[in-house]
C-alpha cells in the first residue's frame, strides 16, 4: 500500500493523486479546490478521512504544498513530541500527518527538510515511541535533536511587551519554510494547545514563558515568527488530562483535520472543536488583537470538505 | 600437553568483559539483557542479589565452584577492575626506557586479612555499608568510569557532534555533563590514582593485598584442584615466567607457585618453553608430596589471621558513622507529623517498593544505573542518605525527572538493590510525594495561568482547579502521585513552589484509572464554525 502510493505519486500528479485516492464519494465534484493560491480559502477544515487523505484534501483546496515550499527551499516541520506516549493516547502529532508533509514537501522540491521538537519527556524516548522516527526513516527528512542548546540562538522580539527575547532554533531561524504540525489537545495550564502553542517547542526556555504570563508570551512570540502553514491533527483531540494524557480514554475520536496559514484562525476553529469559545482561550483574543490573524470564523472564508458522509 | 592457548583465550575473554562494562558504565544504549550477561558474573553484585534473596543470581556461586576448581579466572578474564589494572601495566611499560620486570615477593598477609576480615565484619554490623561499597572490584570500576572517565568522553562526543554533522555522520548527539561533587570526585580520583600507581609499579599488588574479593578468592584458590606448578625436573631457571608474572608469585628458589595469589592469567604457560610450567590436579598428589606443601601455605598462620581479624573489627566499626540526615526542620516548618521519625525524608531513591535501609543497604555504589539512566535524574548522593553512603543513586530534580515509562534503573541493577519492576507497576511505585506552597507558585504571585507542573504530571495527580479571576492553581491528590519530580522539574519558579519529598509511608499509589471515555462535543459530523 506504502510502495504504491509512493509510486503513483512520483508520476508527478501530487495534487491530483491524492484526491483520486482520497474516498470523496463525489464531494469534490460539487466543492473543487481552487487552482491558484490567490482564491484559496483562510482556513480549510476536513472530516471523516484518514490523516492521509484529509491531509492531501486540505492540501489540495489551499492550492497544493507547491504554494508554500518552492523547489530547492530548506523546510522545518514542527510536529508536536513532546511525549513519550504511543500514537494512541493523542499526546503528539501522529506519525502520518509528518510523513505526509514530509512526502508533500519533498514532492514539492524541497532542498531539506528537517524535523524537530524540544520534547517535555527524554527525546530519544518520545521520538522513538511517538512513532515519528520510524515513519521518517527512508524520508529524506532529517529528524533533528531538539535538546541541544548550542543549535538555539537568542533573539530579540521588536515591540514585546513579556516575551523581550526568546531563545529559538537555528531550524526556525534559518529554514525557508517553517510548518507548524500541531495535534489539538486539552492542557491543563493554558486550557487547549494547538497552534500557536506549539511553538514553546522551538525555544530553548519554556519555563521563562510559564513565569511570564503564558497567554501573553504565546502571542508574542507568533509576532516574531509565524508558520508558513498550520496543520492541525484533531483525528483523536485529547479531551482531559492534557496536555500528556493519562490513558486512550482522554481522547475522542473526530476524525478532523484544520489547515490554514493564520495561526490564530487554526487555533480558533480547533477550540470550537473542544467546545470552547475562541475567546475564552487568553492567547487567541491576545493574538488577534496584536493582528496576527482572525478569531473571527463566522467572516472567515472556510472551506469544509467532508470525506464520506 | 600444551595450554599456551590459554593466555590468548583469556585475554580474549577479558576483552569481551572490559569493553561491555566499560560501554555500559559510559552510559552507551547497549540491550539490557547484554549489560545483565557481563554484570550476572560479578562477584559482589551477584553475592549480595542471592544472599538478599532478590534474584536467584547464581554467579557469586559459579565463581567459587570455578576458583575451588581452577583458580581465579575470575580476577584475570572477568573482574572488570582486574583487566584495568592489566591495561595500565601495560600501558605503563610504554613510557618505560629500561626492560622492566617483577621479581618474586612475598605476600603481604597481614594486610589481605585486615581489608577482608573489615569487609566482612561491615556487613553484619552496618549493612553493605562503607567498606563493601568502596572495595568491591566491580564497583570500583564503575565508579571510576562512570565518574572520571564519562565526563571526558562526554566532553569529546560533544566536540565531535558538530563534525560528525559535517561529515553527515549520523548518531551523534550532544550530551549533557554532571560532574559529582568535587570532594566524591577527589574521592574517586585518589582511589584511581593508588591502583593506577600500584598497577602500574607491582602489576596485580591491589588485588593481593586490598581486594576482598581476590583475598577471598585466593584462600580457595590455594586449595584449588587445578593449579600452576613448576616441574622441577625440566625447569631450567631461565626466569621468562617471572618477567610475565604480574602476580609476582612465582618463586623460581623454591620452585613453587603461591597460588593464593596468581591470578591465572596464564601468561607463564604462554612463556615457559621448556615445559616446565603446567596445570596439575592438585587433589590426587601423591602422600609423599603432602607434608612439604602443608608446611608454609602463605596465609596459614591461624594465629596471625585471628590477630587481623581483630583489627578489621575495629576499622568495621568505624564505619558506622552517625548518620547525619535525620536531622532537619521539616517538623518545625508543618507541624507534627511531618519529617522527624522518618529518615532521608527528603532524599529520593530510585523507583524501588521497599525501604530506603534495605534499598541503601543491598547498593554497592557501582553507578551502573546513573550511567544508564534516560534523563539523567540519578546521580551520586553526597552526603544526602549519610556519609557512609555517598555516591548510592538519588533523584535529582533539579537535574530532570523520572521518565513515566522507562524502567531501565530496575533492569540493570547488578545488586537487586533496585529490584526489576515490570513498567505497570513502576508506575503506581511511589518514591515520594508532591507538595504544593502557594506562596510560591506563579499563579498566586503574579495572577497569570502557568500549570507547568499539571502538564509534566503523567498521572495528573497534580491537577488544576478553579482560583481567583477564572484563573486555575495546582492541587497534588495524593493518591495518585508517585514521586517522579516532573512538577519539581518543570516548576518556573524561582523558589518552586511544588517539591518532591521522599521516603513515603505508603509506596503504592493509585493507577489512574480508565474513567468513562472523554465526552465527545455536541458536533458528531459536522463543523462547529
Amino acid at each position: 500500500m506504502h510502495l504504491d502510493r509512493r509510486d503513483f505519486l512520483k508520476k508527478g500528479f501530487a495534487v491530483g493523486a491524492a484526491f483520486s485516492l482520497a474516498d470523496l464519494s463525489g464531494l469534490f465534484a460539487a466543492e473543487p479546490a481552487p487552482a491558484a493560491t490567490g482564491d484559496a480559502p483562510h482556513l480549510v477544515a476536513v472530516r471523516n478521512g484518514t490523516r492521509i487523505d484529509m491531509l492531501n484534501a486540505a492540501i489540495a483546496a489551499l492550492g497544493g504544498m507547491k504554494a508554500f515550499v518552492k523547489p530547492g527551499q530548506t523546510v522545518v516541520i514542527k510536529p508536536n513530541i513532546g511525549w513519550d506516549v504511543v500514537p494512541e493516547l493523542g499526546a503528539n502529532t501522529h506519525p502520518d500527518i509528518v510523513h505526509r508533509l514530509v512526502e508533500l514537501c519533498d514532492e514539492a522540491g524541497a532542498k531539506e527538510i528537517s524535523v524537530f521538537d524540544n520534547t517535555c519527556d527524554a527525546w530519544q524516548r518520545a521520538y522513538a515511541h511517538s512513532g515519528i522516527e520510524k515513519a521518517l526513516e527512508g524520508t529524506r527528512a532529517k529528524l533533528i535533536n531538539g535538546k541541544d542548546e548550542s543549535m538555539y540562538r537568542v533573539v530579540t522580539v521588536a515591540n514585546a511587551t513579556k516575551l523581550l527575547d526568546v531563545k529559538v532554533h537555528s531550524l526556525i531561524l534559518d529554514s525557508d519554510v517553517y510548518i507548524n504540525a500541531p495535534v489539538l489537545k486539552h492542557h491543563s495550564g493554558a486550557t487547549m494547545t494547538c497552534a500557536m502553542k506549539n511553538a514553546m517547542g522551538v525555544v530553548w526556555d519554556r519555563r521563562y514563558w510559564h513565569k511570564n504570563d503564558l497567554h501573553q508570551c504565546i502571542a508574542e512570540f507568533q509576532t516574531f515568527k509565524k508558520p508558513a502553514l498550520n496543520i492541525v491533527d484533531a483525528y483523536h483531540p485529547m479531551m482531559r488530562n492534557g496536555p500528556r494524557g493519562t490513558n486512550a480514554s482522554d481522547v475522542v475520536e473526530m476524525k478532523c483535520l484544520i489547515a490554514s496559514t493564520d495561526p490564530v484562525a487554526a487555533d480558533a476553529a480547533a477550540a470550537k472543536l473542544l467546545g470552547h469559545q475562541p475567546a475564552d482561550i487568553r492567547y487567541i483574543p491576545i493574538a488577534a488583537a496584536l493582528g496576527l490573524g482572525s478569531m473571527d470564523l463566522d467572516k472567515m472564508n472556510i472551506q469544509r470538505l467532508q470525506l464520506s458522509a | 600437553m600444551k595450554l599456551s592457548w590459554l593466555k590468548p583465550l583469556r585475554v580474549a575473554v577479558a576483552a569481551l568483559f572490559f569493553t561491555v562494562l566499560a560501554l555500559a558504565f559510559l552510559g552507551a544504549h547497549l540491550p539490557h539483557p547484554l549489560i545483565s550477561l557481563f554484570t550476572s558474573l560479578q562477584f559482589v553484585p551477584t553475592l549480595i542479589a542471592l544472599a538478599t534473596g532478590t534474584s536467584l543470581a547464581l554467579g557469586a556461586i559459579i565463581i567459587l565452584v570455578v576458583t575451588l576448581t581452577a583458580g581465579r579466572i575470575y580476577c584475570s578474564a572477568i573482574c572488570p577492575l582486574g583487566i584495568l589494572q592489566d591495561v595500565i601495566a601495560r600501558v605503563a611499560t610504554l613510557f618505560r626506557r629500561k626492560p622492566f620486570f617483577l621479581r618474586y615477593a612475598p605476600a603481604w598477609t597481614k594486610v589481605r586479612h585486615l581489608f577482608f576480615w573489615t569487609t566482612l565484619l561491615t556487613i553484619p554490623l552496618g549493612g553493605a555499608g562503607l567498606a563493601v561499597a568502596w572495595l568491591d572490584p566491580y564497583s570500583t570500576f564503575g565508579r571510576t568510569v562512570s565518574l572520571l572517565l564519562r565526563p571526558l568522553v562526554l566532553f569529546a562526543n560533544n566536540l565531535l557532534v558538530p563534525l560528525a554533522e559535517k561529515v553527515h555522520v549520523p548518531g551523534f548527539y550532544r550530551a549533557d555533563i554532571a560532574l559529582a561533587a568535587l570532594p566524591l570526585l577527589l574521592g574517586v580520583g585518589a582511589v584511581f590514582l593508588l591502583i593506577a600507581v600500584m598497577a602500574s609499579l607491582r602489576g596485580r599488588l591491589y588485588c593481593n593485598t586490598i581486594c576482598p574479593v581476590g583475598t577471598l578468592l585466593g584462600f580457595i584458590a590455594s586449595r584449588s584442584w587445578l593449579k600452576l606448578k613448576i616441574n622441577a625436573d625440566a625447569c631450567g631457571k631461565c626466569g621468562e615466567c617471572l618477567k610475565i608474572c604480574k602476580a609476582q608469585c612465582i618463586d623460581l628458589k623454591s620452585g613453587t607457585v603461591d597460588t593464593s595469589r596468581c591470578v591465572s592469567c596464564y601468561n607463564c604457560l604462554a612463556a615457559c618453553d621448556q615445559g616446565a610450567m603446567r596445570l596439575a590436579t592438585n587433589w590426587t598428589v601423591s602422600p609423599a608430596a603432602k607434608p612439604s606443601d602443608a608446611t608454609q601455605p602463605p596465609d596459614s598462620g591461624r594465629r596471625q589471621f585471628l590477630l587481623t581479624a581483630t583489627g578489621g573489627a575495629l576499622v568495621a566499626g568505624a564505619s558506622l558513622l552517625p548518620d547525619i540526615s535525620r536531622a532537619d526542620d521539616h517538623e518545625k516548618k508543618h507541624g507534627d507529623g511531618h519529617g522527624k521519625k522518618r529518615k532521608y525524608k527528603n532524599v529520593v531513591t530510585p523507583p524501588i517498593a521497599g525501604d530506603t535501609d534495605t534499598f541503601l543497604a543491598h547498593c554497592t555504589a557501582c553507578q551502573l544505573c546513573i550511567s544508564s539512566c534516560t534523563t539523567g535524574v540519578l546521580q551520586p548522593a553526597f552526603l544526602q542518605y549519610g556519609p557512609q553512603h555517598l555516591l548510592k543513586p538519588r533523584m535529582d530534580y533539579s537535574k530532570s525527572f523520572c521518565n513515566y515509562t522507562c524502567h531501565r534503573c530496575t533492569e540493570i541493577c547488578p545488586t537487586g538493590a533496585i529490584p526489576f519492576l515490570p513498567v505497570p507497576q513502576k508506575q503506581i511505585t511511589r518514591i515520594g510525594m508532591a507538595h504544593f506552597n502557594k506562596e510560591h507558585c506563579i499563579v498566586s504571585l503574579y495572577h497569570t495561568d502557568c500549570g507547568a507542573c499539571s502538564e509534566h504530571c503523567p498521572t495528573k495527580a497534580v491537577r488544576m482547579v478553579p482560583y481567583e479571576g477564572g484563573l486555575v492553581i495546582p492541587e497534588v491528590d495524593k493518591s495518585l502521585c508517585i514521586g517522579c519530580g516532573a512538577c519539581e522539574f518543570a516548576c518556573p519558579a524561582d523558589d518552586k513552589a511544588i517539591l518532591v519529598h521522599g521516603a513515603p509511608k505508603n509506596k503504592e499509589a493509585r493507577r489512574p484509572s480508565e474513567e468513562k471515555p472523554a465526552a465527545p462535543t455536541a458536533n458528531k459530523d459536522g463543523f462547529p464554525f
